[in-house]
């Protein structure tokens, strides 16, 4: 009778659980289990109806992709069949979907059915060792757009472990096919054209790889976690681990987003993986975690090798950076005997980064001078300095301004006042607040904006932002990389005697990039231009830019921006085609996401350096 | 025999974890590409570097040799090779965050002992530019032994 009663419960039980997939969200059946109903969403990596997930052993009913209740009875009834198997070493799948597993133990649906032995997972979990987790942030790659918005993934800490290295690491990463350059690689990353797996690897591959490979400061933050939302986290990356891939989406399903998905199982908090936008920012994963009072313990900031590189150069005096420069450049010998530590750590130092900026392709004369260095030193006293090495954190993810922009502005341009509006999906530019970004650079995606001008009584665009980039990298002895500058838009006609004129807009420059203070930058870059428009005599103008930039972060509320633009139209007569426009900017922050900008440019009048139209501006935004 | 399998375990880690294609017959890369179709060579590789030398062959997911004496020298012989420039850096200062890291694999508790003493040894435990991870590793090893504090306080050796 008690054996009937108990069989009785489980049914209804399980009935209430499916309810909540058939009712609304409202009815008091479905109100008794709403955690349940979003927990196995979660597991199942659901978001607006499909399931993220695409590797077919991540479903065990046929229709488990689009159906969640078809997915749960096919899981019971998986668990319950001694015979069944799962995933891609066909284990049982009570072995394979752990935390699905232990998620219907607790719901008592699975009381009756026999508890499989499952030593790979018990095997792998201890190897893991694993007490707590740690979100992991990679700066961007400088100079290099495709990770300009950073990177994302999460440590295991070891129990009772001793330094950090020898941790797991877990990340989602894409697959990229090797022969995959350029555009194709943007586009097959926008479409879902390669395939996303979960990596777990050592964290000194991620240290190598990130901090040393590609010169990336890694910025660790510690969550405080119970030994239940740990076990939860582990148990749920094994499952995805044995079964599936997700296809990758650079803008809303890459490393963070599916990362987050997966966080917000053990932490079953809804803000942490919320999808606010169409798409989802490393930082974004960061913000939300930060949010949450008592939720990351302490925080830690690994620099990148350069900015290690540069700690140890400005420590040396002149006539010793002299040194360490003729010696890591030349064939010349190491002096008998050589004894000036801070030479042969600037030597080797110097020249460990050559060695990763050429991607292991130092000289010969190069390798001989670092391992004579190297056996130098070692001979040398023993370094005893363990202080930590301090370093600016300002670009830490957490302090910056959210991605998108509203702004509201008013323009004078000569005699005509205009009025505005401005909308931009995001990201960062040159005059934007640098607190949490990379400084003085500028990635701005989808930028549209609306002017009324009074005085033609008229309603138009202003400009249409497809894209707008600026690397201001430094150029340095050891680094001699060029700034670059890329943008393709619609914007205004300024050197013609034309209202509310519009033209295609294209550009890609390169040139050097100075920085003599922290807080300054000075940019000369040169390239080519191409802009189209009706207005034009010939409809179109292809030639030569070169634009200076003077940028310098006053205060921290206050920066000032400086620059003058020439552009000559080679497709006709060079020397008479030009036109050029000179612009002043200044930011004031008041708050992280609020700006005021004042910005007045003269644009001179096409073959002319005679002004032909002024532009002033005032203009309010606020981030979102 | 030991330092056969050390060598041939060496040898599959520096395949998969820098090669292009490492179709080695273990791990779970091999298993994964043919039975999802993901049959690029990079797939296997990638996902052979991660599972083979850490977590598949060291904690025998991947159907591989799982014997403990293997586990702990593959642990090290894969950190070694992964590490090897670093390491060559910080043992000439014999200070740094990976040569402590690299004692714990040996299971040595003072890392500043285990520091003076890969620096005082730095021609013996890497005799040339060309020393691989697998020989720097059992040089090291070879070191410890030979030195009496390290060698009684070193728990892995």
């Amino acid at each position: 009778m008690l054996k009937l009663k108990l069989k009785t419960m489980r049914l209804l039980l399980l009935l209430v659980l499916l309810s909540n997939f058939l009712r609304p969200a409202d009815s008091s059946a479905g109100a008794l289990l709403p955690i349940q109903q979003d927990y196995w969403l979660k597991l199942l990596h659901y978001y607006q109806g499909t399931s993220r997930a695409d590797g077919e052993n991540f479903f065990l009913a046929a229709n488990g992709k689009t159906n969640p209740e078809a997915e749960l009875l096919a899981t019971i009834a998986a668990f319950k069949d001694p015979n069944a198997q799962a995933g891609w070493f066909k284990y049982h799948p009570q072995c394979v979907f752990r935390e699905r597993y232990q998620f219907l133990k607790k719901a008592g649906l699975l009381s009756a059915v026999p508890e499989i032995a499952c030593p790979e997972f018990d095997e792998w979990k201890k190897g893991l060792n694993a007490e707590s987790i740690t979100l992991v942030f990679s700066s961007s790659y400088p100079n290099n757009p495709s990770s300009l918005f950073g990177h994302t993934l999460i440590r295991l800490n070891q129990k009772g472990k001793s330094n950090d290295l020898l941790d797991y690491a877990v990340a989602f990463s894409a697959m990229p096919e090797k022969d995959d350059l350029g555009l194709v690689f943007a586009i097959k990353g926008m479409s879902g054209g390669y395939k996303g797996l979960l990596e777990i690897t050592k964290y000194y591959t991620k240290v190598n790889e990130y901090n040393n490979g590609e010169s990336r400061d890694l910025i660790e933050y510690d969550l405080n976690m119970t030994a239940d939302e740990l076990d939860r986290l582990i148990n749920h990356l094994w499952e995805i681990y044995q079964t599936t891939y997700f296809d990758y989406f650079f803008a809303d399903e890459n490393c963070s987003s599916v990362l987050v998905d997966i966080l917000a199982v053990p932490f079953k908090l809804d803000e942490v993986n919320a999808h606010q936008r169409w798409y989802y920012l490393p930082s974004e994963m960061v913000k939300a975690f930060k949010k949450i009072p008592g939720r990351i313990k302490s925080e830690h900031f690994r620099a990148s090798l350069k900015k290690q590189l540069e700690k140890k150069l400005a420590k040396l005096n002149k006539v010793e950076l002299l040194e360490v420069r003729v010696l890591s450049e030349t064939t010349k010998e190491l002096p008998y005997n050589y004894d000036q530590i801070p030479v042969l750590d600037g030597i080797i130092s110097l020249l460990d980064f050559t060695r990763y900026r050429t991607k292991d392709n130092l000289s010969d004369e190069q390798k001989v001078m670092m391992r004579k260095a190297l056996l130098r030193r070692a001979a040398l006293a023993q370094d005893t300095d363990h202080t930590p090495v301090q370093y600016e954190q300002k670009n830490r993810p957490d302090l910056g301004h959210e991605p998108r922009k509203f702004s509201f502005f008013t323009r004078s341009e000569d005699d005509h006042w205009l009025l505005g509006l401005e909308m931009k999906q995001g990201y960062h530019d040159l005059m934007s607040n640098d607190l949490g970004y990379d400084p003085f650079s500028q990635f701005d995606f989808l930028i549209g904006s609306l002017v009324y001008d009074q005085k033609l009584n008229r309603l138009s665009y202003d400009q249409l932002t497809l894209v707008d980039l600026v690397s201001l990298h430094t150029y340095k002895f050891f680094d001699p990389q060029f700034a670059w500058a890329a943008k393709v838009v619609a914007d205004r006609i300024y050197d013609l005697d034309c209202q509310l004129c519009h033209r295609f807009n294209a550009r890609a420059y390169l040139g050097p990039t100075i920085r003599p203070t922290a807080k300054m930058a000075l940019a000369l870059m040169s390239g080519v231009f191409g802009e189209a428009s009706k207005h034009y005599q010939k409809g179109t103008r292809v030639g030569i830019g070169l634009e200076g930039s003077f940028l310098l972060q006053l205060t921290d509320s206050l920066k000032l921006g400086l620059f003058n633009e020439l552009r000559a139209d080679a497709s006709h007569q060079l020397r008479k085609d030009y036109y050029n426009r000179a612009s002043g900017k200044l930011s004031y922050f008041p708050e992280l996401n609020t700006e005021w900008r004042l910005e007045s440019s003269a644009v001179s009048k096409f073959r002319s350096f005679k002004t032909n139209q002024w532009i002033n501006q005032l203009n309010y935004g606020f981030y979102f | 025999m030991k330092n056969v399998i050390i060598g041939l375990i060496a040898l599959i880690s520096a395949t998969s974890a820098f090669a292009a294609d490492s179709s080695s017959g273990c791990g779970m890369g091999y298993e994964v590409a043919p039975k999802q179709s993901l049959v690029s060579s990079s797939t296997r590789s990638l996902v052979n570097a991660t599972f083979s030398n850490t977590i598949a062959m060291t904690l025998g997911t991947s159907g591989c040799a799982k014997h403990s004496i293997v586990k702990n020298d593959a642990k090290g012989i894969h950190f070694a090779e992964a590490n090897l420039n670093q390491l060559a850096i910080e043992m000439a200062r014999g200070n740094g965050e990976f040569v402590t890291s690299f004692a714990t694999v040996f299971g040595c508790q003072n890392s500043s002992a285990f520091g003076s003493m890969v620096q005082a040894n730095y021609e013996n435990v890497l005799p040339s530019v060309s020393t691989s991870g697998v020989e720097l590793y059992n040089n090291v090893k070879a070191q410890i032994k030979n030195n009496a504090t390290l060698a009684s306080t070193c728990s892995l050796i």
